[in-house]
Parts: C-alpha cells; sequence; structure tokens
C-alpha cells in the first residue's frame, strides 16, 4: 500500500510538469507568432514615407514639402513605382487624416509619420496700375516672385520699379519689357512705378499666392 | 509470507520504469518536433529581420543626387543563421538572402532614388561593408 501511495504522487508531480511544459511551449509558441511578418511591413511603411518626402519627389516642393496639386493627383501605381517594398502591398496614406491613396484594408499593417508641409499655390491673381492714375501696386505676404510687364503708353516713358524702395527694374531710356521680380515672402511688398511727368502706361503685376500649411502624413503599409 | 518483501522492490522499479518512460517521450516530442521547428521559424525570423536591417541600412547610405561622394560603411549582420553561413546579394534593385536551406532564404526590394545601382555580393563570415561611389549624374552602391 505504501509502494502505492509514492506512485500516485508521482503521476501527479508528472502530470504537474506536463502542464508546465505545455504552458511553457505554448507562450514560446505565442512569442514567435507576435514576432513574425513585422519588419517588412515596418520596412515598405517607412521606404514609401522616405521617398513621398525626398527632395527629388515628383510630389514635393523641396525635401518635406508636398505640393498640394501632385498630392491629389498621386495615385497607387505611382506610390509603387516610388517605393518598390510596397508592390502588391495594401497602403494607405492619410494627410491629417484626410484619405489621399488608399488600396486594400491595411489595419493590420505598419503606420509611419512624418511632419511634412503642403505647399498650396493659388490661382493667379493680377493687379495693374494705370501711371497716369497711380503709382503703387501692394503684394501680399508669401508671394516670392511676381512677373512684372512694363508696357509704356504713348506718352512720356516708365524709368522705374521699385520693391520697397529697391530698385528692380530701371531703364533711362524708359521700360518695355516682361520681368521675374523676386520679393520677400515674409513680409507685404510695395511696387512704385516711376515714371515722366503725363505718362500714360501701364503696369501689370501677376503672381501666385503660396500658402504652407503644416500636416502629418501618415502611412500604413500592409505587405 | 516472502511477497510482502518484493513490494517496494516492484513499486520502485514501477517509479523508475514511470519517470524514465516519461522523460524518454518528452524528449523525443520536443527534440522530434517543437524544437526543430522553433529552431526553423526563429531562424527564418533572423533570416527575415537581417534581410530587412541591411535593407535599411543601405537605403540610409545612400546621398541625395547630385552629390559626389566616396562612402564606405561597415554594415554588421550575424555571422551565422542557423548555423550556417549564407550570402546576401544585390540583383536588379532587389536584395536577396541566400542560403543553403532554402525555407531561409528570401528577397526584398530596395526603395531607392532613380539613377542608383546596387551590385555587389556579401559572404556573412566575411567583412561586410557597404562602398558608395557617387557621382553628379548617378550612385553606384557597392556591397563588398
Amino acid at each position: 500500500m505504501r509502494g502505492q501511495t509514492n506512485l500516485f504522487a508521482l503521476v501527479v508531480a508528472l502530470l504537474l510538469l506536463t502542464g508546465v511544459t505545455v504552458i511553457g511551449v505554448s507562450v514560446a509558441d505565442a512569442a514567435l507568432t507576435d514576432a513574425t511578418g513585422d519588419p517588412r511591413d515596418r520596412h515598405a511603411a517607412t521606404a514609401v514615407a522616405d521617398r513621398l518626402v525626398a527632395a527629388d519627389a515628383p510630389v514635393t516642393v523641396r525635401a518635406n514639402a508636398l505640393d498640394s496639386e501632385a498630392v491629389d493627383a498621386l495615385d497607387a501605381s505611382l506610390v509603387e513605382t516610388l517605393a518598390p517594398p510596397a508592390a502588391d502591398a495594401d497602403f494607405r496614406i492619410t494627410l491629417d487624416g484626410a484619405p489621399v491613396v488608399e488600396r486594400g484594408s491595411p489595419d493590420n499593417g505598419v503606420t509611419v509619420r512624418r511632419s511634412v508641409v503642403v505647399v498650396n499655390r493659388s490661382a493667379r491673381s493680377r493687379a495693374a496700375v494705370d501711371v497716369a492714375r497711380g503709382s503703387t501696386v501692394r503684394v501680399p505676404q508669401g508671394v516670392g516672385r511676381v512677373t512684372v510687364s512694363v508696357d509704356p503708353g504713348s506718352n512720356g516713358t516708365i524709368t522705374t520699379v521699385r520693391a520697397n524702395d529697391r530698385v528692380v527694374l530701371h531703364d533711362d531710356t524708359g521700360l518695355d519689357t516682361n520681368a521675374t521680380v523676386h520679393l520677400s515672402r515674409y513680409a507685404s511688398t510695395s511696387l512704385r512705378v516711376e515714371a515722366t511727368e503725363n505718362a500714360t502706361g501701364r503696369v501689370t503685376v501677376t503672381y501666385r499666392r503660396q500658402t504652407n500649411e503644416p500636416r502629418v502624413l501618415r502611412v500604413t503599409v500592409d505587405v | 509470507m516472502t511477497d510482502r518483501g518484493f513490494v517496494p522492490v516492484v513499486g520502485k522499479t514501477l517509479e523508475a520504469a514511470l519517470v524514465l518512460l516519461y522523460v524518454s517521450s518528452l524528449v523525443t516530442v520536443l527534440h522530434g518536433g517543437v524544437l526543430p521547428e522553433y529552431r526553423t521559424t526563429a531562424a527564418a525570423e533572423v533570416s527575415d529581420r537581417t534581410l530587412v536591417t541591411t535593407a535599411e541600412r543601405i537605403e540610409a547610405t545612400v546621398p541625395t543626387p547630385g552629390t559626389t561622394v566616396t562612402v564606405t560603411r561597415p554594415v554588421s549582420i550575424p555571422d551565422t543563421i542557423d548555423r550556417a553561413t549564407y550570402r546576401v546579394r544585390a540583383v536588379d534593385g532587389t536584395l536577396v538572402l541566400v542560403h543553403p536551406e532554402s525555407r531561409l532564404s528570401g528577397r526584398i526590394p530596395l526603395s531607392l532614388p532613380a539613377n542608383v545601382t546596387v551590385t555587389g555580393t556579401w559572404r556573412s563570415d566575411d567583412r561586410t561593408v557597404v562602398r558608395v561611389r557617387g557621382r553628379p549624374d548617378r550612385i553606384r552602391v557597392i556591397l563588398a
């Protein structure tokens, strides 16, 4: 009888040991399952995000500055061409939550975020000065480049165009030109036209206003 | 009445046999199925991660286009995966890991700017460096 008590204890001990082994194996199994598949998603997501914000990407005007028109034109095949790791993958690209490109459902993928600036260029604005009546045009802040076209009328000559007192165009014998003038984008500028007395010409200023909005670019890829 | 003397002996023998049986079955199960499978799975994971990390290192080495540059940068990769050496090759913009065990081989596309070509082969137990030869019009990346 005493021998059988020992046997019983042994069987219980072995059962416990089996239980511990099974638990250990399943924990190891879970750890392996958790670790699978992650790095490729991360690589693809990083690749897409980095290629999209690179200075030489077709959707940027410079590094980390996206052109809003080009972003609207972005599609899945262009993303694939830019970043081959995303080929055949499900991905979603959003700007502050607004979807830009989406293919499939990459909900199990890895998300990478980048801070970007979205550059939005408005349609051309145009302002004209009739030299006979006025002499200044105000260009708003945020414009770095204007096209000034000088049409000297029949009377007198237009000699100088100044931007905030800086001479940008000048010809003693009279301006008759179509020139690009660079301005500071950090302040508004007044363009002043100087002409001889009784001049009747016309000066037209054309520019595109540019706004920069900070956004968060989110790229989710599930390979 | 000699039977009574045998009871403990029989009992102990039975216990010993049971323990032996248990241990041997456990060893058989673990070493026969579970362990090799885990080893392969872990090795596949290591191989995958090696490939991805190497690809990221190579991508990070590439300078912005239009620069003239010569760089040699070491990249550390595991000497062996599942106790075997392997090779890493760059073919047509794809990084290929060639392992004697086909389950542990793999490939990953590289994400590079235009005008960048990657060539060369690494042996895992040899020196592994990335050489970058950049000229304004194109950049060559060599695994050596």
